[in-house]
């Protein structure tokens, strides 16, 4: 019996000794990560038979337990991947923010506002040299912050792809310490021992790996833990399988592990969240600034392209941008001008080349059609080698150069010309006759054109082969046909096309230039009437045109007279003024209160001024003159890069053409060539608030508005979420530390209640000791 | 007062003893189990009814010597020689019931002092295992223990 109780009575020591060693254990890893609290398990000891008695022999300390929820590791594992992927999100999105350095002035939309409020400067001293130089650096930095905004963001996106492979690097190393521990812990627990702390460390490892890519896991009876990545083998009874990463071009993330073909795909944890970026959010922004400088030199260049610089044209122009073989024949002449390789859309218009030759002080037009689907390379460069004193060829790289001839001089510009009526068809000295109506007109196979010269009467006679379509004869045709006729020619005749109208004129002029017209088939589809009598004048209408045109799209205005006379005597008379549609857009009265050579507003900022002279009419006069708002519809100098103020397609190549920034004269302020004009800058100023089509209908100011909101809106929606994944996180945190987490206070405190419980008790014992011998002493 | 009724109420205070050392030994087997249990509270409360038990001790030993002075005074003897097995032998046939009394408190007295003499010595092991905790966890970086310096906690720090 002795033996009995002194055996219960040790067992109890050691159990309450076993307990208080755990809680020291608690206690020294109250601030371990991952620990989770542990306990002894105690139960009675094995009742004994004693002499007919059952006997209890105290307590037994069987086992120490971990405070555990598998379900809460589970969801903090889970958790934790979802909060890392966020995190690593959100990480970069706030570079990015930081990157785009708004608002403050120091992003881009304060080197917009410099660069606009610098033109704006410039617009209103054009001649200002310092202005000039000020536009011209302006515009370098902001091609600077484009480019370092792009840099930046390339930087982010390829430091973003090498962070996904220092988190593979760490899952592979995790996964190791996971095999080594799975190792640990089957070799214990095969004893009958939870290996409590090693299981601890095995969940710290778990929701560390979580942490990079999301996993699932499941414990075997042996107590190894199998780790699956996308439904791949990770982590297996006695080995890891290798992640490994690779990162394609465009910054894709593919992710594959050892032993499979098949991509794993991942959805969660810092390597899901940051190839979301690699692959969504920053090519999105980099595809968008690159949109954003791409317009903002598009239409720049638009502007500056058809501007004429300081001193007045160009001798010589290269393209920045080479065309290319593009079928690879050896031939870049064969290629279509839209298909060859240009960084810019060309697209079907008309490109006016002005022309100036100092020699005989002629300024002249010329108007090159484009057709995007049939216009070659080499019949663009024919087109412009035809015109007078210009020579197109293509330099050994590919690329466009236009040379002048000595005295001349070209330019795109939107001029307006000054001396329309250069063939004398308005109240010209020569005997002129106009068909009154633009064309087509309703020939026939042989109709006939009979007049008489100074040489006597001849007949011109048409034919099909001559026209496209005899019957829908256009004035150009008809002009060519007359003029290839050598009675028209030897006696003295011309005919000239003005704007779609055709004008019968003697090469001779004054009163005594004179032609009929006899008859013929084909006069009455010109509005003539057989015996027409034409005869030159004295003197000729001078017409002079000034301003500026500031109508929105190209027109064609022609002047017709509305009766026939004298200018400023003929009471009535009145010029008409037809848009390129037919429609009367202005009536100018040149009659009696007229005075000669005044100046008439005709509209959209165009002044005209007439002199002295007859109209008729009667005779058909009329002159044309192109109203041009762009100069180039068809984008090809935008496309070829020529005379651009920008050079480079996107935002990382974005640069002020490296001559404009040598010699600020080059810079175009104004597209009429007068002198002080302004007309490119104010141009360029609209931009600044208009529409543009490549930014979808919004303006620069609008789209990076958009832009800079856009980075924000998703920042802090990622911050949101974060928040929102933060706060379940610490949730489920606090909820494992309410089961499995060690609160040092309280195990303090029920040590020091302990302690103070046996203080009270070892008084008790001396009490109870002293009545019970002081009991003992009388029996 | 008669011999016979001072024997009887002698009696009377044996039984009110024997119900008071079992109840002693019940509280120190709770006692022992609540320090098994690691249940500070259950110790705490256990003693709190100890303290009640002790606190009734001095009515049982006023009562007790009130009784043997009284049987001393009647056969002329001093108080201090009378013990219960003297007192059966004077008192003849009319103490024999006091003998099982007798008997039984020796006997339930012996287990309380051998169940107190064991929870001494436990208790005894746990303060020494405690205070090697509390040293630990408290010792500073030098290794001094930092309990025999002060307080052990500011709770309201």
């Amino acid at each position: 019996m002795a033996s009995i109780g002194l055996n219960t009575g040790l067992k109890a020591l050691l159990a309450s000794q076993s307990a208080l060693d755990i809680i020291g254990h608690n206690v020294a890893n109250a601030n371990t990560p991952g620990y989770s609290r542990q306990s002894l398990g105690v139960s009675a000891g094995r009742t004994l038979n004693l002499r007919g008695l059952a006997i209890g022999t105290g307590v037994n300390a069987d086992v120490v337990k971990r405070t555990v929820d598998g379900l809460l590791q589970a969801r903090l594992t889970g958790q934790a991947s979802s909060l890392a992927s966020l995190d690593a999100q959100l990480d970069v999105m706030t570079s990015i923010e930081a990157l785009l350095g708004e608002p403050g002035g120091f992003g881009l939309s304060g080197g917009l506002d410099r660069f606009f409020g610098s033109i704006a400067e410039f617009s209103s001293s054009p001649n200002d040299l310092v202005m000039r130089t000020g536009m011209v650096q302006s515009a370098g930095s902001l091609a600077a912050q484009f480019n370092q905004l792009a840099g930046g963001l390339s930087s982010l996106r390829s430091d973003t792809a090498t962070q996904v492979s220092f988190n593979v690097d760490q899952v592979n190393l995790i996964a190791r310490d996971l095999v080594q521990l799975n190792r640990e812990i089957s070799e214990i627990e095969a004893s009958g021992v939870p290996a409590n702390d090693l299981r601890d460390q095995r969940d710290v490892a778990l929701q560390e790996l979580a942490k990079h890519v999301d996993i699932t896991y499941t414990e075997g009876s042996n107590g190894n833990t199998r780790v699956t990545v996308g439904g791949r083998l990770l982590v297996g009874e006695t080995r890891a399988f290798a992640l490994s990463s690779d990162i394609d071009q465009a910054g894709g993330v593919t992710l594959n592990i050892e032993g499979s073909q098949i991509p794993v795909r991942v959805v969660r944890g810092a390597v899901a969240g940051l190839g979301k970026l690699t692959q969504g959010f920053i090519p999105g922004l980099q595809d968008q600034l690159d949109d954003y400088a791409r317009n903002l030199i598009l239409e720049m260049n638009r502007a500056h392209s058809t501007g004429i610089p300081l001193d007045g044209g160009f001798t010589r122009l290269v393209a920045e941008h080479a065309l290319s073989d593009q079928d690879q024949d050896g031939s870049v002449q064969d290629e279509l001008l839209a298909g060859a390789g240009l960084p810019f859309d060309v697209s079907s218009g008309a490109l006016y080349v002005n022309v100036n030759n100092a020699g005989t002080d002629t300024l002249n037009t010329y108007r090159i059609d484009i057709d995007e689907t049939t216009t070659t390379v080499g019949g663009f460069m024919d087109q412009l080698s035809e015109i007078p004193g210009l020579n197109a060829a293509l330099n050994g790289a590919g690329q466009l150069q236009i040379i002048s001839d000595a005295g001349v001089k070209f330019d795109f510009g939107r001029r307006l010309d000054a001396t329309p009526d250069d063939s004398g068809t308005f109240g010209g000295q020569f005997a002129s006759l106009g068909s009154g109506a633009e064309g087509p007109f309703s020939l026939a196979n042989g109709d006939t054109f009979d007049f008489t010269g100074p040489l006597g009467s001849f007949s011109v006679s048409v034919a099909t082969a001559d026209f496209t379509e005899i019957s829908q004869a256009t004035a150009a045709e008809l002009v060519d046909v007359l003029n290839a006729d050598a009675n028209f020619q030897a006696n003295g005749m011309r005919a000239v096309d003005v704007s779609g109208r055709i004008v019968v004129q003697s090469t001779t002029s004054g009163p005594t230039a004179t032609f009929d017209v006899d008859g013929g088939s084909g006069i009455a589809a010109l509005g003539w009437t057989a015996g027409t009598t034409v005869t030159g004048h004295t003197t000729a209408v001078d017409v002079a045109l000034g301003g500026t045109y500031t109508g929105e799209a190209n027109d064609l205005f022609t002047f017709v007279p509305l009766s026939d006379g004298t200018i400023g005597t003929t009471p009535g008379l009145e010029v008409g003024v037809f848009d390129q549609n037919g429609l009367l857009i202005s009536t100018l009265s040149v009659g009696e209160n007229y005075l000669p050579g005044s100046e008439l507003d005709v509209g959209n900022g165009v002044t005209i001024t007439f002199g002295f002279g007859e109209l008729s009419a009667s005779d058909g006069d009329v002159f044309a003159v192109d109203m041009l708002a762009d100069s180039d519809t068809t984008d090809i100098l935008v496309a070829l890069g020529m005379n651009g103020l920008f050079t480079g397609t996107d935002a990382s190549s974005m640069s002020v053409r490296a001559d404009l920034e040598a010699d600020p004269s080059l810079l175009a302020a104004s597209s009429g060539g007068a002198s002080g004009g302004n007309s490119v800058l104010l141009q360029m100023l609209d931009l600044q608030s208009s529409n543009v089509d490549g930014l979808s209908g919004r303006s620069f100011t609008e789209f990076y508005n958009d832009f800079v909101g856009d980075v924000g809106f998703e920042v802090a929606s990622t911050a949101n979420s974060r928040d929102v994944e933060g706060f379940l996180m610490t949730n489920l945190e606090q909820r494992r530390d309410q089961i499995s987490g060690v609160n040092i206070d309280e195990e303090l405190v029920k040590m020091i209640e302990f302690e103070q419980n046996f203080q009270a008790a070892s008084r008790y014992i001396q009490v109870v000791n002293d009545l019970h011998n002081d009991l003992l002493r009388i029996l | 007062m008669s011999i016979p009724r001072t024997l009887n109420r002698l009696a009377g205070y044996l039984q009110g003893e024997i119900g008071a050392r079992r109840r002693t030994l019940a509280l120190l087997e709770t006692q022992e189990a609540s320090i098994q249990a690691n249940d500070p509270a259950a110790t705490a409360e256990a003693l709190r009814k100890l303290d009640r038990e002790m606190s009734t001790n001095g009515e049982h030993l006023r009562k007790r010597a009130q009784l043997i002075e009284q049987l001393a005074t009647t056969w002329g003897v001093p108080a201090d020689l009378l013990t219960l097995g003297s007192i059966i032998e004077r008192g003849g046939p009319a103490a024999a019931h006091l003998a099982p009394l007798r008997d039984e408190l020796r006997s339930i007295t012996a287990l309380v002092i051998r169940k107190n003499r064991r929870l001494g010595a436990l208790i005894g092991m746990h303060r020494r295992v405690i205070r090697d905790v509390i040293e630990y966890v408290l010792e500073d970086e030098r290794g001094a223990a930092m309990s025999g310096a002060g307080s052990l906690i500011d709770a309201e720090a």
